[in-house]
């Protein structure tokens, strides 16, 4: 790449992002309204936590959340050939609602206050990874222009929804480990969830259980949206329904 | 594009017609049988039906002589399990041949026959050596390293299965597509086996996910137990955490190195066997 060709891929980028803000000055309202939370959280963090071991780790955590909702503007800017950069605008609206429903979590100690928390968003993570690797595919069949089958838009986004889970629970588990965390209740914090009642009698009085069955409890719940997303998709695959045309029609 | 749709609609039409009738289940059946018998190498037909004879083997010696490795005679169900767990592996060795009597529009019929070697590999080492041997109480390292190489050959297996589609239907992906579809489905499997031992355990009452302390753990639990918690590392209610984590961290390296393996030499999209060629 030349220093020309830099610039005018840098000035064509910002072009899309302002054409966006232009086109739909709400979505970009909708945007900003989520990192406003975002920033208030961390002024107030910092404010009001010293910025030492958990403290540290909060404050990066709510920072990784908030890239949650400039993704979308960041790839603009990736080269053509990228698949992120076909993705649509909408997809942000979403990644914004869910990075401050988890990081809000944490915050305002959802997890604890309400034991059902974590396993909606483990379900909700689960469905909208679905849908995310679903708008991925879509994204590739417009950059490519051709038409995938139906049975990889399927498995293919459930494929993923899988990794992104499995993934996450590997991290929890090198998390605790290194940092002596309890992100999978090894200090028995937390009660048992929904799959409490199914344990054994004998079993449910041992706290020290609770890691497996929050373990499991997270694999399910993922699993259940990653189904739910995949009947979705079966069912009604929006992008693909009859007499709106192929996805690869349309031109992003 | 068009063209690309074209073929596509004639391959189907092509599959349509191919349909079951009188005529056509005559003929199947000793095309099938044919395939079965010319299509593999007569080296992988041997090396098939010697992994075939161990099972055989094990079932009968389980039937006739129903003793665990410690000479002590096992129960009534533990006998049924074993046999119907040792007869559920010898089917997945004979996987590939009972594809062949599917119709063509089936996608698991279009497998090449050395998808069976591996499939055959991973029954071999979960079933004959980890149930019948007892290699897994013998080595503790046994079953991280089962879990690994099936994560590791899932990820092949997908990569096959979504060329083996690219080939029926006649389009073509990218590489990186079909190598992601074959992670995905690696870890859908992975995943899906913890839930089958977590449900297993909570039905049947059993320990799969190693609930039920056994005795001497130490070397099947020792992958993670430098790292863990001291104090908790002592506790053996921990264990079926660390069996469990052990497994999936496992499943996921094999599958992230055989990604990895593929991005780098993406045995069916380039050279001789691209399938673009097969395509066209």
């Amino acid at each position: 790449m030349t220093k020309e060709r830099i610039r005018a891929h840098v000035k064509a980028s910002f072009g899309r992002v302002f054409a966006e803000a232009k086109a739909r000055p709400l979505r970009v309202l909708w945007w900003w309204i989520f990192r406003a939370i975002f920033v208030y959280g961390l002024v107030r963090h910092i404010k009001t936590n010293e910025l030492e071991g958990t403290g540290f780790t909060d404050m990066l955590q709510i920072m990784a959340h908030m890239t949650c909702c400039f993704l979308w503007e960041f790839f603009q800017f990736l080269p053509r050939k990228h698949i992120f950069r076909w993705l649509p605008a909408y997809t942000q609206d979403v990644s914004c609602v869910y990075a401050v429903a988890t990081c809000g979590g944490k915050i305002w100690n959802l997890y604890f206050k309400y034991h059902w928390w974590d396993s909606f968003m483990h379900a909700l993570g689960g469905l909208l990874i679905v849908l995310a690797a679903y708008e991925l595919l879509v994204a590739l069949e417009r950059r490519d222009n051709t038409e995938l089958p139906r049975v990889v838009r399927v498995l293919f986004p459930v494929g993923l929804a899988f990794f992104a889970g499995t993934l996450w629970e590997v991290y929890e588990f090198f998390f605790d480990q290194i940092t002596n965390g309890n992100t999978q209740d090894w200090t028995f914090e937390t009660k048992p969830q929904i799959f409490g009642v199914l344990d054994r009698e004998e079993d449910l009085l041992r706290r020290e259980r609770y890691g497996l069955i929050d373990t499991m409890t997270d694999i399910i719940m993922n699993s259940a949206g990653a189904i739910l997303g995949a009947v979705q998709l079966r069912l009604l695959p929006y992008h693909h329904r009859a007499g709106r045309g192929a996805a690869h029609k349309k031109t992003v | 594009m068009q063209q690309q749709k074209e073929q596509r609609s004639l391959r189907g039409l092509a599959l349509q017609k191919a349909r079951w009738s009188k005529a056509n289940v005559r003929r199947h059946f000793p095309a099938a049988w044919r395939r079965c018998l010319c299509k593999p190498k007569p080296l992988r037909l041997v090396y098939w039906w010697i992994i075939r004879a161990f099972f055989i083997y094990a079932i009968i010696s389980t039937w006739v002589d129903p003793r665990n490795k410690a000479g002590d005679v096992i129960s009534s169900q533990e006998k049924i399990t074993t046999e119907l767990q040792l007869v559920a592996h010898l089917l997945c060795c004979c996987l590939w041949e009972v594809f062949q009597y599917f119709p063509k529009r089936r996608t698991f019929r279009w497998l090449p026959p050395y998808v069976q070697d591996f499939a055959a590999a991973i029954s071999f080492m979960t079933a004959y050596g980890g149930k019948s041997l007892d290699l897994y109480a013998k080595w503790g390292w046994w079953d991280s390293f089962v879990h690994f190489a099936a994560g590791a050959l899932i990820v092949a297996g997908g990569y096959e299965y979504f060329v083996a589609r690219e080939r029926k239907d006649g389009f073509t992906a990218p590489a990186s597509i079909a190598i992601v579809y074959g992670l995905g489905i690696s870890f859908l499997s992975g995943v899906c086996w913890e839930l089958y031992e977590f449900l297993f355990d909570q039905v049947t009452g059993g320990s799969t996910q190693a609930w039920v302390f056994p005795g001497d753990w130490s070397k099947a639990y020792g992958l993670f137990a430098q790292t863990a918690h001291e104090a908790d590392a002592l506790r053996h209610e921990r264990y079926g955490l660390l069996d469990t984590m052990t497994d999936i961290f496992m499943n996921s390296a094999g599958a992230v190195l055989s990604y990895f393996v593929l991005k780098i030499y993406p045995y069916l999209h380039k050279g001789k066997r691209a399938v673009r060629r097969a395509v066209a």
